[in-house]
């Protein structure tokens, strides 16, 4: 985030999502991901959190990054925000884990010893996060993320109107940050 | 689930409703918006108000008060942001007491000692401590709710700080009830009364603006 040129890119990109400009915040979004994931990486073992955790740590970043971006002021640089809400939400999480970290021996070992490495082994699998959320937001987080339908389709599909449809997203998404934040069974 | 998925759901959400800094907004001019209805309909002015807006210890409580509410929501507006640093903001909240200390220190100089104690206790020392805390609660719940929208680094501080203002506010419409004007009072008694609400919402804010 030190580079101001693609700070520049990536404040453009945030403004027009704000506005409403989704294709815009995918790109964010996308760019920002490879750099949370060598932090998150990195940071997993100093917190003593089981590295296979790293990708549920980026996904949990990201939801912050979604459900707190009405706290970045656009007329503001966006790579002081930034850098301050993923350190802090970052600390959050690896604390969380890192306290549950009692990972037996075994695992460890088997870890090392398998192929998989650093895989991006999500401990919240979609079945489970599924499993979780109610209609219609199951259903809508099923036909966006799984199936790749857009707000319209799922709209049309479900007989719902847009504007339904978006407010039941939302409302999964802070579902889905609540969920993540829960303790680690 | 996949990022990539994550990353598919959360552009489908992309426009922004509100930002917080326009719910803080919101929830100033409601916070303002009760206490005034709850002073008006409930307590009212005190009988001598005409008199009293002649005297500078009068008008001096607000100038206190006043300033809490301001340097309160000063900073309130900007805790819940990362990476905006508070600067010369976080120090302005001395400023009301300051203000307080230097108004009292007048006093001294200028009345009798033997004065002091009564001055000091006056006679709506209860009130004071009810009356601020209640006319706090229906601003201090609408600035929690405002920042649940925010990101504060510490959130019992960030309610502290919602408690500060909420009180700020409280303390400037009581104090057109009160007719104890001695800045030995107001130096005594309020800051009892603020402090209460004060601890109130950093206890809330560390349970409700954890993010």
């Amino acid at each position: 985030m030190k580079n101001s040129a693609r700070e520049e890119e990536w404040a453009s990109w945030m403004r027009s999502a704000i506005a409403g400009d989704g294709r815009a915040y995918h790109r964010l979004l996308t760019a920002v991901t490879p750099h949370l994931r060598v932090i998150a990486r990195k940071r997993c073992e100093q917190f003593g959190a089981p590295a296979s955790e790293a990708e549920d740590v980026v996904q949990e970043v990201l939801l912050a990054i979604h459900l707190k971006r009405g706290t970045w002021d656009p007329s503001r640089p966006l790579g002081p925000w930034m850098a301050a809400l993923v350190r802090n939400k970052l600390i959050d999480s690896l604390r969380r884990r890192g306290r549950q970290a009692a990972v037996p021996l075994e695992d460890v070992i088997a870890t090392l010893e398998s192929d998989d490495g650093v895989g991006v082994a999500e401990r919240m699998d979609i079945e489970q996060i599924l499993s979780r959320l109610k209609d219609p937001q199951r259903t809508i987080v099923q036909s966006i993320s799984i199936e790749g339908s857009s707000v319209r389709e799922t709209a049309e599909r479900l007989k719902m109107t847009e504007v339904a449809v978006r407010v039941a997203l939302h409302r999964a998404l802070k579902s889905l940050s609540a969920l993540y934040s829960e303790p680690l069974q | 689930m996949k990022t990539e998925n994550l990353i598919e759901l959360l552009a489908q959400d992309a426009p922004v409703r509100s930002s917080l800094t326009h719910m803080l907004q919101q929830a100033s001019i409601a916070a303002v918006l009760m206490v005034a209805i709850a002073f008006f309909s409930a307590i009212g002015f005190r009988h001598d108000i005409g008199a009293a807006l002649d005297t500078g210890r009068f008008l001096f409580k607000f100038v206190i008060t006043g300033a809490l509410a301001i340097t309160g929501s000063l900073v309130m507006y900007r805790i819940g942001k990362p990476g905006v640093p508070l600067r010369w903001r976080g120090w302005a909240l001395l400023v009301p007491l300051a203000l307080a200390v230097g108004a009292a220190v007048l006093e001294l100089s200028v009345m009798p000692p033997e004065s002091w104690v009564t001055r000091m206790i006056g006679h709506n020392s209860r009130l004071c401590l009810t009356i601020i805390p209640t006319l706090s609660i229906g601003p201090l719940a609408c600035f929690l709710v405002a920042l649940r929208n925010g990101a504060p680094t510490r959130p019992a501080l960030a309610g502290a700080v919602a408690g500060l203002a909420a009180a700020g506010i409280a303390a400037t419409f009581y104090a057109a009830n009160c007719d104890d004007d001695s800045p030995l009072f107001v130096l005594l008694w309020y800051p009892i009364a603020i402090s209460a609400v004060t601890g109130i919402g950093a206890l809330a804010g560390k349970k409700l603006l954890r993010w």
